[in-house]
């Protein structure tokens, strides 16, 4: 570079301008930077929360999808409390009506073991419940979800015994979907307000950087300088002074939830399905950071192209 | 060409600072504006170099009404005037190399040709040793030189000059006075805004005098038979 080897003086310029104005230079760029990262943090965070939500319901819906449960209650309104080998009996004949209906894909009758373990998130591991009368269990896989069927299957078990319940899930499962859906709904406000933040606090940024560095911007407009071609500094500053942040932001996100994680696999979670996140979901959360310096640079050139055209 | 027309200005609801301006600058003349504090000269190059429009009347510029041109239409005007201000107007933050080279870039050159055309302007203004050198580092008569590199690194059209030899000796002065009577001479027009009545009196150019708002159009003849009139 035979150009810059004459110098040897204080005061030089380090290397070729990145930008033409200085705006690079002047303070409020590290709170820029910090705004933004704050603001990549809880997207993230709420990102990651509902895509776990989502995953969550789907496996949830899934897992239940084309089953019912059938409850041998322990009490029954002729007899009274039934006996443990009442119950298995009724469970057993029970069993036997369901694996011959045409409707039925699969029965699988629950031992008394594995009853004790469903109750003993209620009633504690220290509780010995050899004397306690639990009910019968049956979870049936039907071919299809069918009317016609669970109403045949009532009938039929009928006979054995009157309190015989057949739950299907629907309500409970709806209930819960309306629920993640509020939740969804709710993050996704939450999420909106985050960018419209980030989006005014750009704006800010970038009107104050436009104001201290005002006259720097009319020379360049006096030397014939297209207002793209002062958006786009601002743009470029945005760009890369939110996509530092943004990655700040996002790895300490990602450092609570892999703590998170951590944290949760060591407490047992008996009632909740596993909290993960797909590959994708993982994909587009990392794609966070960059959407967020898109996001500032759109902001950033919206802003000085609008007040650009208050200058001659 | 350059025309002005019944040409007004007025700073918000003040009074106005030029009235009925009225003068055609043909294709590369060379005039001196000359005026004293408050005449409006700063008003009239602010008008020239398209920096304000004017409260009424018509310029023209290079066929152009400048009043019918939208921001874009005026960005491309802009790109043929150079302007070289009392007070330099460099970017602090860039070397004298980026700001000479700025017009360069603005205009979308490519960098090979930017850095042999720079390299060269700064060698030839005396300034190819500080060529990375930030404007704070350097003199007044430096900081001139660099702005005046700046204005004539594109070869405009029009350039306009605000006291432009103010803070160089005499001997740059002259040589940067003769690059503009070159540049004069390849086309140029030039308009010079000065108070060195030397300055004037050597360069035999036709002056824009400004008078409380007012313009007269001297050439040098007469203004040259007045002078030796006065002295006599």
């Amino acid at each position: 570079m035979k150009l810059y080897k004459k110098e040897a003086f204080i005061g030089r310029a380090k290397q070729r301008r990145f930008f033409d104005l200085g705006i690079h230079n002047s303070s409020g760029s590290g709170f820029l930077a910090l705004l933004i990262g704050l603001m990549t943090f809880l997207a993230v965070l709420a990102l990651a929360t509902s895509f776990a939500l989502s995953a969550m319901a789907e496996r949830w819906s899934h897992s239940l999808s084309n089953q019912i449960t059938i409850e041998i209650p322990a009490t029954n309104t002729s007899k009274g409390i039934l006996s443990t080998e009442d119950i298995d009996n009724i469970t057993t004949k029970a069993g036997k009506i369901l694996s011959r209906n045409n409707g039925v894909e699969s029965v699988e009758i629950k031992t008394r073991k594995e009853v004790e373990k469903l109750v003993e998130p209620w009633l504690g591991e220290d509780l010995d419940l050899r004397n306690v009368p639990l009910p019968g269990l049956i979870t049936v896989t039907l071919k299809e979800t069918d009317e016609h069927v669970i109403t045949g299957i009532r009938n039929s078990l009928k006979p054995l015994s009157g309190s015989i319940r057949i739950d299907t899930h629907e309500s409970w499962l709806s209930d819960l979907l309306s629920f993640t859906s509020a939740l969804q709904l709710a993050i996704f406000l939450i999420g909106s307000v985050i960018g419209a933040t980030t989006i005014i606090a750009v704006a800010g940024g970038v009107r104050s950087k436009l104001s201290i560095h005002y006259e720097e911007v009319e020379i360049l407009h006096l030397m014939g300088a297209f207002d793209t071609y002062i958006a786009k500094q601002f743009q470029v500053y945005a760009f890369l002074i939110a996509l530092k942040g943004s990655v700040i932001g996002a790895f300490s996100a990602a450092a609570v939830l892999f703590l998170t994680a951590l944290l949760s696999n060591d407490i047992a979670v008996t009632l909740l399905p596993d909290f993960e996140l797909s590959t994708t979901h993982m994909v587009f959360l990392c794609l966070i950071p960059l959407m967020a310096a898109i996001l500032a640079a759109i902001a950033a050139r919206k802003t000085v192209m609008k007040d650009l055209l208050n200058m001659v | 060409m350059i025309l002005f027309e019944h040409v007004g200005l007025r700073y918000g609801i003040g009074p106005e600072v030029l009235s009925d301006i009225h003068f055609t600058l043909e294709p590369g003349s060379f005039h001196f504006l000359t005026g004293e504090s408050g005449a409006g000269k700063t008003s009239l190059m602010r008008l020239l170099y398209l920096g304000k429009r004017p409260t009424r009347g018509l310029i023209s510029m290079f066929g152009e009404n400048i009043n019918s041109l939208n921001r874009n239409q005026m960005a491309l005007m802009r790109q043929k005037i150079g302007v070289v201000f009392q007070d330099f107007r460099l970017i602090d933050h860039l070397s004298a190399f980026d700001n000479v080279a700025l017009p360069l870039r603005i205009k979308g050159i490519n960098e090979k040709d930017i850095r042999v055309n720079v390299e060269e302007l700064l060698e030839w203004v005396g300034l190819g040793d500080h060529i990375r050198a930030l404007p704070s580092t350097m003199s007044g008569g430096q900081q001139q030189r660099i702005a005046i590199a700046r204005a004539v690194i594109t070869k405009p059209k029009l350039l306009l000059a605000d006291e432009p030899t103010g803070n160089l000796d005499e001997n740059i002065g002259l040589r940067l006075m003769n690059l503009f009577e070159q540049l004069n001479k390849m086309g140029t027009t030039i308009v010079i805004a000065t108070h060195d009545m030397h300055m004037i009196e050597q360069f035999n150019h036709p002056r824009l005098a400004l008078d409380g708002g007012k313009l007269e159009v001297k050439e040098p003849s007469s203004w040259i038979k007045r002078k030796i009139e006065n002295v006599f």
